[in-house]
């Protein structure tokens, strides 16, 4: 698996750990275990995106930087084979 | 408001065309019980549903669908692309290639187009939870239908996820519906709709 593939690993398991975790909160609002197992999610997803981000392109719209030409265009979409899955 | 993420929730990566198995797995697009109609159900409840828990997960298990109709479309494209007009014929793609060509448009296996009769959003607490139990547990069984069918486990593995995900929605549908019956009499569940009565509220 080459650094892409990990760094993309890494953004989907923070953020499935993430989602599946919200989910159980908006049915139990007040369980302090799971609050602070989601923080945890969130950190791990935020620096994974980040270093993605920087190396590999934008994931989400607001992450495009530059001046010169517009990165967001750029293949692979997700459906695509060699896609960011 | 929702932002696009360039992503998959789970990766889909199918090597082998199969249109066959594409024209049955379609029906998790379009279909009674597809991620479509999943999506339009929670998200359309979710005005009049009375409760701050349940109106947030039926924001965020709405939006959960979204990316789970992605992930199928994702499996019926790379199952059909590349695919000569021999293929389209031998395989009985023929009658979908011959209206949609490869693009994607959202039907049932039988070719019955999606509609949105396939859901109810009822604007009764108790009625729509129900209506969602059911929902979670026929994509189940759909899901568990279309594993009877495929082998190839390129295919077999993002079905169980998506599979496994019904049921972690049904557990908080069931868990959200406790949370209503709380707010309500608990001699008379029925005795009035708290997302219109405003009595109780």
């Amino acid at each position: 698996m080459n650094e892409k593939q990990t760094l993309m690993k890494k953004i989907n398991e923070s953020s499935f750990a993430m989602n599946d975790t919200a989910l159980y909160l908006d049915t139990h609002p007040n369980d302090e275990s799971a609050l602070e197992y989601y923080q945890k999610c969130v950190s791990a997803r935020r620096e994974a995106t980040c270093l993605y981000n920087n190396k590999f392109g934008p994931l989400q719209i607001d992450q495009v930087e530059g001046t010169n030409h517009w990165h967001w265009i750029h293949d692979p979409w997700p459906w695509e084979t060699g896609g960011n899955c | 408001m929702w932002n696009y993420e360039k992503r998959l929730q789970y990766p889909v990566k199918i090597t082998q065309c199969n249109p066959q198995i594409a024209q049955v797995i379609i029906s998790q697009f379009g279909g009674p019980d597809g991620e479509l109609s999943a999506s339009m159900r929670y998200l359309s409840q979710r005005y009049t549903m009375p409760y701050k828990e349940c109106q947030a997960l039926l924001t965020d298990i709405g939006t959960e669908e979204l990316a789970h109709m992605e992930m199928i479309c994702a499996i019926v494209y790379q199952l059909t692309k590349d695919l000569t007009p021999e293929e389209i014929k031998a395989s009985g793609f023929d009658k979908y290639y011959v209206d949609h060509t490869l693009a994607l448009w959202p039907q049932a296996a039988g070719g019955i187009p999606f509609n949105a009769c396939e859901f109810q959003s009822k604007g009764d607490p108790i009625t729509d939870l129900t209506e969602n139990l059911a929902a979670e547990q026929k994509a189940r069984s759909t899901y568990d239908n279309i594993l009877r069918l495929v082998k190839d486990p390129e295919v077999c593995d993002p079905i169980r996820f998506l599979r496994a995900r019904e049921i972690v929605h049904f557990q908080r549908f069931g868990e959200a519906l406790g949370i209503v019956q709380e707010k309500l009499d608990s001699k008379n569940f029925y005795a009035f709709n708290p997302a219109f009565d405003k009595r109780g509220c």
